[in-house]
């Protein structure tokens, strides 16, 4: 397994932030090589944030990849009424309008479309029967999901069919940063 | 937590009344008067807590220099002991600038008064709501501060505590130096007191492992802290750095400044999330202005997780883009503006209207547009 030396997150909203932060604290990274880029607040502009941001992200990502070992992460919410190969696909259009290429299985690059959103995510790994489609509240306090990170692990080693299928997609995407 | 604040009359703050929540972003160009609401804060606890005299906290210039009226009114709503605190002073200045006098003072808690001084008289109240002794009292003193802990006063002494809980500064690591000459609970305006205000706090060993923990993290080469000891009271604080698999020790003043600012800024944090009988309200200004870009985003990282998972609330002053764009992608802040009238005008910033710039570059721009 090897580690990335940075890890840049492009992400949503700061829920997703916190969460995915304290994820690769826990895998070792160190915190001043673990950046964010957030979409500024603004209702319902976070995708679109995002899937804006995301070729010049990509571009820095592929001009840096061999130098630096770094990787990119990029999370969206699926949201109910999107699937999440529709979602994928609107990523794909934003990478070949700016002139980009797919992002390639080898890529130190993770797509994580959590379905409905990242709350859906943490109520599972807390141990709550959850389904896909509902909407889940906000947490009162983002570090509610710290418990929710800690349990990744166990969660994950019992393999893809014990997951929810965003989650389980999401765990393939996060491997590929190890490898 | 404080949950409202309302100043009138102190400096460009004219009738200014803020709701702030966990954490609060201050922002605007220069002399807008964001400071001026730490600097009235800091005057609060050295009136209360350091129990010094009215006209050493206060003086005629403070007043706004458009308004003719001679007192400043300081209010602040405290979310706290299962109820809500509501603190008033007035301090009222004589023509000349020659004499301060606190003309009012109150304390009360979910609505039931604690202490009450006007014109001279204090009246005390038990906090069973039953009424205590009335006496006159000194009007160059805050009557809050000069009450002494008892049983049947437990809510007025958990407000004293809290004031005591607000860490209030303006960093400037040149002014830090390695010794220290006794033992300091609170920090200085610029944490020139540093050494004494962790010498008091090393006391807490879980305190210190916590920081040495964090900032091995954050300083590559650090160790830990040590204490050099010259004659009976004079201590000397010393950083200990692994170089090359060997310990070598410096004084703390031979350090970068942004190496100190780092080292007092997780501390800062680290100590107000540690367990306490009551929260701590931190209230940092520019804590940017030292840190290398790359350092900022981590600490910031740590002090928004630390207040939202252990329950402290904070307060900053920054212009800095990397701090602006981090806090508000969710926002937690106050926009301060200026008229020509001397008067800091505040608005609470909102959600952002839609817009591919960061918040920094909008906000530099002029474009700052909020969601109705």
């Amino acid at each position: 397994m090897t580690i990335p030396t940075f890890v840049q997150v492009l992400c949503e909203d700061t829920q997703q932030w916190v969460f995915l932060r304290r994820f690769f604290l826990k895998r070792g990274i160190p915190a001043q090589k673990i950046r964010s880029n957030i979409s500024p607040s603004g209702r319902g502009a976070g995708c679109k944030y995002v899937i804006d941001n995301l070729p010049k992200e990509v571009r820095w990502y592929r001009s840096n990849a061999n130098k630096l070992r770094c990787c990119l992460v990029v999370a969206i919410d699926s949201d109910v009424s999107e699937t999440v190969q529709k979602r994928k696909s609107e990523i794909e259009k934003a990478l070949t309008d700016a002139g980009e290429s797919m992002i390639d299985r080898t890529e130190r690059v993770a797509l994580l479309v959590p379905r409905r959103n990242v709350e859906t995510w943490i109520c599972f790994l807390l141990g709550q029967e959850v389904n896909e489609e509902a909407e889940y509240r906000h947490f009162e306090k983002e570090s509610a999901c710290f418990p929710a990170v800690d349990k990744i692990f166990p969660k994950c080693s019992l393999g893809c069919d014990s997951l929810i299928p965003s989650l389980a997609a999401g765990k393939e995407e996060i491997e590929k940063l190890f490898t | 937590m404080i949950t409202r604040i309302r100043i009138h009359n102190y400096r460009s703050l004219v009738n200014f009344e803020i709701s702030p929540k966990k954490g609060s972003l201050f922002l605007g160009v220069n002399g807008t008067g964001k400071s001026n609401v730490f600097r009235i804060f800091r005057a609060i606890q050295d009136l209360v807590c350091r129990k010094q005299r009215v006209g050493e906290v206060f003086s005629l210039s403070d007043c706004n220099k458009d308004l003719r009226d001679l007192q400043h009114t300081f209010e602040i709503d405290v979310e706290g002991y299962n109820g809500k605190f509501e603190y008033v002073l007035s301090v009222e200045h004589d023509e000349r600038g020659k004499k301060a006098r606190i003309s009012y003072e109150r304390l009360a808690h979910s609505g039931q008064t604690l202490i009450e001084y006007s014109a001279g008289d204090a009246s005390l109240f038990r906090d069973d709501g039953s009424r205590g002794p009335e006496y006159p009292f000194d009007w160059s003193l805050s009557l809050l501060g000069a009450i002494i802990p008892r049983v049947e006063n437990k809510k007025l002494t958990w407000f004293q505590n809290f004031l005591k809980s607000f860490l209030i500064v303006n960093l400037a690591p040149t002014h830090i130096q390695a010794e220290t000459q006794k033992e300091d609970e609170l920090p200085d305006r610029f944490f020139s007191n540093f050494p004494s205000w962790y010498r008091h706090h090393s006391q807490d060993q879980g305190f210190t492992v916590e920081v040495i923990n964090d900032l091995r993290k954050v300083l590559p080469g650090f160790d830990s802290f040590r204490f050099e000891v010259f004659g009976e009271e004079t201590r000397k604080l010393k950083v200990l750095w692994n170089s090359n698999d060997r310990i070598v020790e410096f004084f703390f003043e031979d350090l970068s400044e942004g190496q100190k600012a780092l080292i007092v800024l997780y501390s800062l944090v680290i100590f107000a999330s540690r367990p306490k009988g009551n929260p701590v309200s931190l209230f940092i200004d520019e804590p940017d202005n030292y840190l290398s870009l790359g350092e900022i985003q981590p600490w910031l990282n740590r002090l928004t997780e630390s207040a939202d998972e252990k329950d402290f609330q904070y307060f900053i002053v920054s212009h800095h883009p990397e701090i602006m764009n981090f806090l508000m992608a969710k926002p937690v802040g106050f926009l301060f503006e200026k008229s020509l009238d001397l008067v800091s005008r505040v608005r609470s910033i909102g959600l952002l209207k839609e817009t591919n710039l960061p918040f920094s570059e909008n906000f530099v721009r002029g474009t700052l547009e909020f969601e109705k």
